[in-house]
């Protein structure tokens, strides 16, 4: 005698995240021995939902499991027309049948990973360190602003006669260039050990990420002086808490990116460079593409890959998708080859001159 | 390691986290440096970055003469990732640290780019010099990665490095909305054997 499927189904807490997506909710249910998993795995496999976790341990009670039975599509309203194996797991072992939403697909990010986690666990999958083209899906408006930045970015480049620059953006309202940075290692090239040149008059590290962070750091404390207290570097201000229910505290419990605007005014200035984005010619190394984590960038886009060196899906490494690290920006990428490129920093510069 | 330990507990008294570091050629101390990257809003400005910059400014900003390639490092906790991949573009001959960071790690913790390398991020050169220098002595970022690794040792003072962490963790980080450098204490203690 098992007892009635419970129904409305229960809706997302944020529905926003499985918008767009297929979005199929599923009838889930207790059950107790852990080893019948295997069974319902086996009878009743869930062949469109392989990214979510077939179990969710319930917090706060007696530390019940919750069990995906089936897609919703597959049973009807009333209960009545499961697929014979669910049915009969549903008898043999006295379940409640309910309706839960899951994300309907995989995640494509950290931060998408950690919102719709909340709502069903998701098995984590590491992104193809292989991808060549945009490892997120821009809506058109976004691309125009992007083509417009890079073709900044890729002045910038042109103008310093430097074959990589950055550029960091503070995309609210019209959107503003908050930093630039050229490459500035010149000649330098570091083979080591005495088996090649050391050589150069540049900074064998100011590659143009680290040049455009170290600008935007000036910016800040130019616009932003330090006070009293933090110029005698005793700045004993305690963290400041956004109430609960904003929509700052909700962001942060979330894991969610502020925008710079909503930093500042929790903070009170900037924050390092929180809700802006980076635009490089190149792909970044893996110095670089850290040092863009560090500094909490929202997004990085780069015009051409950087295969062999380049740590954002170029190359070994997609730095992005560490899961340890304590910020994740998204990355978007123009696909350029190195050659096309160059031919765009130069031919401008050809063009100009 | 025990200077170093000292530079690090200059980054605590100045409510920065705490690490520190210093760079020793030819059985001599040439540099020291600690985490400055709240006093100087730049989260890049790791104890490495001010070790190294404090090497060239007694240089003339001339890398050559800096000698990096007969450098050693010796750090309070593992380098992080950007951090590794700086001291593999400098070409350090090797690194020795304190307690492991498992949240940013460069030197095996997350990734090991002391063994992968990191290359400058210009223009890949053509693919005709790609296997060796060419005759403008310029050598393909492939080759200079994997030239510029380097042996990392860790577990050096490595209880002394957590215990500052755990001071600075303890008292919190009023700059930052998280921890933003390395890790939870008792982590470290764990990967720091
Ligand atoms: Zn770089
Ligand atoms: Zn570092």
């Amino acid at each position: 005698m098992q007892s009635p499927p419970s129904y409305p189904p229960r809706h997302p807490p944020k529905p926003e995240p499985t918008a767009d997506t297929a979005a199929p909710s599923n009838s889930s249910s207790r059950i107790h021995p852990r080893r019948q998993l295997k069974e319902v795995s086996a009878k009743a496999p869930l062949s469109a939902l392989t990214h979510v976790k077939r179990v969710q341990r319930r917090d706060g009670d007696d530390g019940s499991l919750r069990v995906l039975l089936c897609e919703c599509s597959d049973a009807s309203p009333d209960g009545g027309a499961w697929p014979a194996p669910v049915r009969d797991l549903v008898d043999r072992f006295a379940l409640a049948p309910e309706r839960t939403a899951v994300p309907g697909r995989a995640p494509r990010t950290r931060e998408q990973w950690e919102e719709w986690n909340a709502l069903w666990p998701i098995a984590w999958q590491k992104p193809n360190s292989h991808l060549a083209v945009p490892l997120e899906t821009p809506c058109a408006t976004d691309v125009t602003e992007m083509k417009r930045w890079m073709r900044s970015c890729i002045d910038v480049a042109r103008e310093g006669g430097a074959t990589n620059a950055a550029i960091v953006v503070d995309p609210s309202g019209p959107g503003t260039v908050i930093a630039r940075g050229l490459d500035e290692t010149r000649a330098w090239r570091c083979v080591g050990r005495g088996n090649g040149h050391l050589g150069g008059n540049g900074h064998p590290l100011r590659h143009c990420a680290l040049v455009a962070i170290d600008d935007a750091a000036r910016r800040d404390a130019e616009t932003y002086p330090a006070g009293e207290d933090e110029k005698n570097g005793l700045s004993s201000a305690p963290e400041p808490t956004p109430p609960d229910r904003s929509e700052v505290g909700e962001k942060r419990r979330r894991g969610e990116t502020l925008s710079a605007s909503e930093m500042t005014e929790t903070l009170g200035r900037p924050y390092l460079c929180t809700g802006y984005d980076a635009y490089l010619v190149r792909e970044p190394c893996v110095m670089c593409a850290m040092a863009l984590t560090h500094s909490r960038v929202r997004r990085v886009i780069f015009g051409a890959g950087s295969p062999g060196n380049g740590a954002l899906g170029g190359g070994k490494h997609s730095l992005h998708g560490q899961r340890t690290l304590n910020h994740h920006y998204q990355v978007y990428t123009f696909g350029l080859s190195g050659e096309e490129m160059d031919n765009l920093v130069r031919g401008h510069r050809q063009t100009q001159s | 390691m025990r200077v170093a330990l000292e530079e690090a507990e200059g980054a605590l008294a100045r409510w920065e986290v705490p690490v520190g570091c210093v760079v020793v050629r030819d059985g001599e101390v040439v540099a020291s440096g600690s985490n400055r990257t709240n006093e100087k809003r730049n989260g890049t400005r790791h104890a490495e970055f001010e070790a190294v910059d404090e090497l060239l400014a007694r240089h003339g900003g001339d890398a050559v003469a800096a000698g990096f390639d007969r450098c050693s490092l010796y750090v309070t906790v593992e380098p992080c990732i950007m951090c590794a991949g700086a001291l593999s573009l400098l070409g350090f001959e090797r690194v020795t640290y304190g307690c492991g960071n498992d949240k940013f790690g460069g030197n095996g913790s997350i990734l090991s780019i002391h063994d992968d390398g990191c290359a400058p991020c210009v223009e890949e050169p053509a693919s005709s010099s790609k296997s060796h220098a060419g005759s403008d002595g310029k050598v393909s970022n492939d080759d200079a990665r994997a030239a510029n690794t380097y042996p990392s040792v860790g577990g050096l003072f490595a209880e002394e490095a957590i215990a500052l962490l755990q001071d600075f963790y303890v008292r919190g980080n009023p700059k930052a909305p998280k921890p933003h450098r390395p890790l939870a204490p008792e982590s470290a203690a764990r990967a720091g054997g």
